[in-house]
Formats: structure tokens, sequence, C-alpha cells
């Protein structure tokens, strides 16, 4: 007996101790991954990140020295120019580049009083960053610095020159701000298309169409295509979609437009699937009812059956618009990857995603702006379904079911 | 219940076990009995050019099977971080990279590389920063004006400027380079002046690409002549050298790649003919052999040495 049960032991205890294995493996997996992408991102994650532009705003002043010599106010870290007025130090840019950031403006600077190469005055704000310097010296000889060399050279490259005849004034970008909005634009556009056309399909496919071998190729084929690639869609978008898009702009061009015509394609076998479902859990006695009481058809399902459906319907739309933050592989072909700050929904720009691709991709990568993105997207996502079970829970309780 | 709690220590000592050998782990020598991952780019790339033709060993330059068993790295970023990452690899980047990128420069031919060292001659490890543009029958006039103007403010003092502060490497003097403003005043770049004297609110889109090692010195050349030149929008979308001509001049003039400049890190090759008068240099640039931050075995290579690397398969550190 004691041989058998020992063995048995034995038994019950491996099989027990793999299933925790393998859930804490998957436990730790998924967090370890938020975790990394907080611990990186939450440095750079700022309302000015939200708010600014990605592309930095360039000046080009020119001014000359003064012949007074101003005080160091003595801020730490940073490096004075007598002769300007100004203070600067070495910072980080939102995309992570070396800056050189004016930190203090003295009143009487003449940077208080520059003038720009189109004429234009202009005044240096205290946060701006300076690069390409080209002034000079007292003998006639050139002087040059430029933001790779650090604050203390810039300080005494500037305190050299007499006269600065090109100097580079930057309010810098690495914003997302028009990737924000066009992720935003890439959501209306494609609810917009692809849920008259999904539910308008699914309606016609639960309550209209007749049982037959003709629809169940119909179902079936809207089940395959649910699990096609989406980078199959993406360069069929490209090749169908930005031409066709071509014809209203004149320009053979990457488009916000083209990008929601093929992300409808993408989510219509999803939003066909969901609504279909939530229009077939209706309770039959409502149709019946209602035609009873001397409705048509055609009323009934607008009437009786569709504002029934409606939750169903509503958490279909807030798993397209997740499907929709999250795609990045078939945008990259239809909406190109520049990050645009102005955005027009006849060119292209970069959703969310996109933008994540974009600035892993450049000559340096910057993973904590990528992160930080990346915790606005987690953030939306986790939103989104959050508001899928509350609708869930509603319908429930609408219907009596607890 | 028992079982349960049985399992969950279990578990508990082995974490424990796994994270104490971690951290012996870190601190451990650099083994130079493993192999060397040794990371290349793609055949488009610029620097892939530059770096075999430089080491003596061409035959790798368009044909992947010459460094049998290497790791490709889609462009200069991802070789930064493939390397990063991989104590035992070896990879090679853009100088002008090499400072933001947490790798170690190793020196060539004893040469530790610099760019005095590229000017002078002594590093060996160099390519050229080129341009291509459209020829002038495929582009809008206003595009023409556009394109001309921006091979000029290349060219001129402030360009030069901004050039080298983006890490390019000038074989001449900005000194010696003429101003914007004089440029401007010449008779025949009177067409240019007038575009670039026009503030009408309106802009002409002028789209780049090519090389993602020039991507940077790109960007700071077209945002600063957009701002001497209001009428002039640019786009960049660099994907590789490799799509410089083709965009410009080649097949895809026409398609959605197609770019009004385009820009290589390395010479035009045979199959790729330009119209005269439509490419030129930009600046000079090095290539840097990089090795993980950990690995000090090694500081310096010789021409031989990476050819070995590179053409051996399984190759050892202490093999070398």
């Amino acid at each position: 007996m004691t041989n058998n049960n020992k063995k048995q032991k034995i038994m019950d205890f491996c099989r027990v101790f793999s299933t925790i294995c393998s859930s804490v493996l998957v436990i730790f997996t998924l967090f370890s991954i938020i975790f990394y992408v907080f611990f990186k991102g939450s440095s750079s994650l700022s309302f000015d990140l939200l708010s600014s532009d990605f592309e930095s705003q360039l000046n080009v002043v020119s001014t000359s020295q003064k012949t007074e010599q101003f005080s160091d106010p003595n801020i730490s870290d940073t490096y004075f120019s007598f002769s300007y007025g100004i203070s600067l130090e070495d910072g980080k840019s939102l995309d992570g580049e070396n800056v050189v950031k004016v930190v203090y403006v003295a009143s009487t600077s003449p940077f208080k009083n520059l003038t720009t190469s189109n004429s234009k005055s202009y005044q240096i704000i205290v946060g701006e960053t300076l690069d390409v310097l080209m002034g000079i010296d007292e003998n006639g000889n050139d002087v040059y610095a430029s933001a790779k060399d650090g604050a203390k050279k810039f300080a005494l490259a500037l305190d050299k020159s007499k006269e600065v005849t090109y100097l580079q004034c930057i309010k810098t970008g690495g914003g997302i701000r028009g990737s924000l909005i066009s992720t935003l634009y890439l959501i209306g556009l494609t609810l917009l298309f692809s849920l008259p056309l999904g539910i308008g399909a699914s309606i016609y496919l639960v309550l209209y169409a007749k049982d037959g071998k003709i629809k169940t190729i119909i179902q079936s084929l809207i089940d395959a295509t649910s699990g096609v690639p989406s980078i199959i869609f993406g360069f069929v978008g490209m090749i169908v979609f930005i031409p066709f898009v071509s014809v209203f702009t004149g320009v053979n061009n990457y488009s916000i437009l083209a990008g929601s015509l093929t992300m409808t394609i993408i989510l219509l076998p999803i939003i066909v699937k969901t609504t279909s479902e939530s229009l077939s859990t209706v309770p039959s006695n409502y149709m019946n009812g209602s035609l009873a009481l001397g409705a048509s058809k055609t009323q009934t399902i607008f009437k009786v059956i569709l504002p029934n459906a409606l939750p169903g319907i509503l958490s279909s739309t807030l798993l397209s618009i997740g499907r929709i933050i999250g795609e990045s592989a078939a945008l990259i072909f239809v909406m190109g990857t520049s990050i645009e700050d102005s955005i027009n929904i006849f060119s292209g720009a970069t959703s969310l995603s996109l933008h994540i691709w974009s600035i892993t991709k450049s000559e340096n990568p910057n993973y904590e702006i990528a992160s930080a993105i990346s915790i606005i997207i987690l953030l939306l996502v986790f939103a989104m379904s959050v508001s899928v079970k509350i609708v869930n829970y509603r319908v429930m309780k609408k219907r009596g079911i607890k | 219940m028992k079982l349960r709690k049985k399992s969950l220590c279990t578990i508990a000592c082995l974490a424990l076990g796994v994270l104490a050998s971690c951290s012996s782990n870190a601190s451990a020598e650099f083994d130079t009995t493993k192999t060397i991952t040794r990371y290349s780019r793609d055949t488009t790339s610029g620097t892939r050019d530059g770096f075999f033709t430089a080491i003596g060993y061409s035959e790798a330059k368009e044909d992947d099977t010459k460094i049998p068993g290497f790791v490709k790295a889609d462009d200069n970023g991802n070789m930064i971080s493939l390397v990063k990452n991989d104590e035992y690899g070896i990879g090679y980047i853009s100088l002008a990279s090499l400072a933001d990128s947490g790798l170690t420069g190793v020196k060539f031919e004893g040469v530790v590389p610099s760019e005095e060292a590229v000017v002078d001659g002594t590093y060996k490890l160099s390519r050229n920063f080129n341009y291509i543009t459209k020829v002038e029958s495929d582009v809008s006039e206003v595009e023409w004006k556009l394109i001309k103007g921006f091979k000029l403010f290349m060219s001129s003092q402030e360009g030069l400027a901004i050039i080298k502060s983006k890490d390019g490497i000038l074989e001449t003097s900005i000194g010696s380079a003429t101003k914007w403003s004089d440029i401007l005043k010449k008779a025949e770049n009177t067409d240019v002046k007038e575009i670039c004297n026009k503030n009408d609110g309106t802009s002409v889109e002028i789209k780049f690409g090519g090389s993602t090692s020039v991507e940077k010195v790109a960007k700071a050349l077209t945002s600063a002549f957009a701002e001497k030149c209001p009428t002039f929008k640019p786009v960049h979308n660099h994907t590789g050298s490799g799509a410089a001509y083709k965009g410009t001049q080649g097949s895809e003039k026409d398609s959605v790649n197609s770019m009004h400049v385009g820009f290589l890190s390395r010479e035009l090759n045979d199959s790729e003919q330009a119209a005269e008068g439509s490419s030129g240099r930009i600046c000079k640039d090095g290539i840097v052999c990089v090795v993980n931050a950990k690995n000090t075995y090694k500081d310096n290579f010789t021409k031989d040495e990476l050819k070995k690397i590179y053409s051996t398969e399984g190759i050892k550190w202490n093999e070398i």
C-alpha cells in the first residue's frame, strides 16, 4: 500500500508543481514587460510630451556684443557668457539628444533683442536650446561652436565672438501631439466607414438571409478573413487605396484616409462577427411579440432588435478602437512613417504605434520616449477593456442575468 | 493544500537560486572561449559597403554567403541595440553615432577613431556621404529651384557649420566656403533668391530619403534651409542607401517610394548611372568597429583580423 501511495503522491506533486510553475512564469513575463515599460518611460512622461510638436522650431538670429560685462547669477552646473549675459547648461531634449539649454537671460542682454535672418525681432526664452554658432572674434577670425561641444565650450565661443552672424535658437520638439491627433482621426474615420458597413452586413446575414449553402460559405469566409495577418491587408491597401485616394487629391501619397480605409477592411470581419453574435442573442420572443403587434419585419429589426443588441455592438466598437490603436504593420504601407505636426487626412502621418516604430528605427533609437508612448497606449487599451467589461455587466444586469 | 504549499516553496527556492546565479554571473570576466557573434548590415547599406571595402574584403559587399552565419542588422540604430545586448558581439556603425551609443569603438590598425584621424587620413575606415537628386525634366519648375537652392545651401558656410555640428567630417574649412547671403547675390542664383524671398504661406513638399546614416545630417540641413526658404517643406523617409538612386532616377522614381533628393553613405556603383551634375559629396564619415562595453579583450583590430572574423563561421574570441 505504502509504495503505491508514495508513487501517487509524487505524481500528484509533479502535476501541481508544473501547473503552478507555468502560471508563475506567465505572470512573471507579463508583469516584467509592463514593469519595464513603466520603469523606462515614466520619467519621460509629461504633459509637455503630449502637447508639444515633434518638429523643433528653428529661428536663426544674429547679434553683436555690447561693451557691458554681465555678472554671473551663479546657477550651479551652468556656464555663463559674460559678454552676452546668458547662462547655458547641458541638457537632453524630449527625444533624448544632447542639447545646450538656456537657463538664464540677463534683462539687458543682447539676447533680449535679437533680429532673425528674415529681419523680424526675436527674444530668447528660458528653456530654448542653442545650436550651430558662427561668429567673428575681435581679430576677424571665424568662431564656430555647436551643441555637441557642450555648454562650457559654447559659452566660451560666445564670449569670443565680437559678432554672432548665425545662431540657431531652437524650441525643442520631440512631442507626440501630432501623432495623438492623427490617431484620433484614424479612429474616427475608420469607425465612420466600418460600423455602418459591418452592422448592415450582420443584420442582413443574421435576420434576412435564408439559411443555406451560400450563407454558410459567406459566414465561413468572414471567419477565415478575421484570421488573416494585417500586413496582407496593408500591402493590398497600398496597391488599392493609395491610388484610390489619389483620385481625389491628385498626389500619389500616403494618407490617413488610405490608412482608415485599410483599417476598415481589417476590422470588418471582427465587427460582423461580434454584431452577429449580439443580434442572435436577442430573445426570439421580442421579434415574435413585435410581429404579433402588427409591426413589419423591417420595423421590428430596426426598432426592437437593434436597440436590444446595442450593448453588444458597443463592445465590438470598443474592441475595434483597441485594434486601431494597436495596429502598426499594415499602416506602415499606407500612412508612411514620417512623423507630422500639422495633420491632414489627405496626407501621411503616424499613429501612436507607428510613432514608436519611427523613433526606435531612427539613428539613435530612444527607448525612453518609446516606453512613455507605450504607457499611453497601454492605458488607452486598459481603459477600453474596462469599458467593455462595464458594458457587458450592464447588459447582463438588464437581462436579469447575474 | 499541502501539495500547493510544497510546490510554492520549491519555486521560491528555485527563483532565489536563479537570482543568485544571475548576480554572480554579472561580475564574471570576459570569456574568451565564447563564439563571436558577427553582426552585419544588409546589402543596401552604405556602411556595409564602406566597411568591407576598407578591410579588404570587397567580396562580402553584396554577397551574404561570404559572411556565413552572421546576424543581420536592419539599420544603424538596430546594430547599436544588437551589440549593446550581446557581450560577445561585434559590429560596425557610423562614427557620428558612436558617442551616444554606449558601445566601445575599437582602434583600427592602431588608430583611435576620431574626426581628426579621418580628416588627416590615418584612420582608414571611412566613407563619403553623397547625395543624388532627380533630373530637371522629372520635376516641376518650383521643385527644381528648391532642389538647386538646397544643393547650394549644403555648400554654403552655414550649411557646412550645420554638417559639422551633426558630426559630419569636413575636408575643407568652414571659413573658406561662401556665405549663404553671398551665394544669393550671384547672378546665376537669382531664381533661388526669388523663391526664397517668397513668403505667401504656400509651401512645396520636397521628399528626402536614402541612407539612415545620413539622416541626422540631412534633417539638420533641411530644417535650417526651410528657415531660409519658407516655401520649402521637407519630408524625410530614410530606409537605406540603396533607395537613393532607385527613388530619384531609378526604377522607383514614379512610385510612392520616390524622392527628390536621396542620400547615400557610399559611392554610386556601376549599376547606378547618375545623370551629370545630379550627384555630389556632402562630407566624410568614419565607420567604427564596435564591441560591447563589457568586452575588454581586444582594443585594436587589424584589417586581416577583421577579415578573418567576418569570413570564418563560429570563430572564437581567443582564436584571433
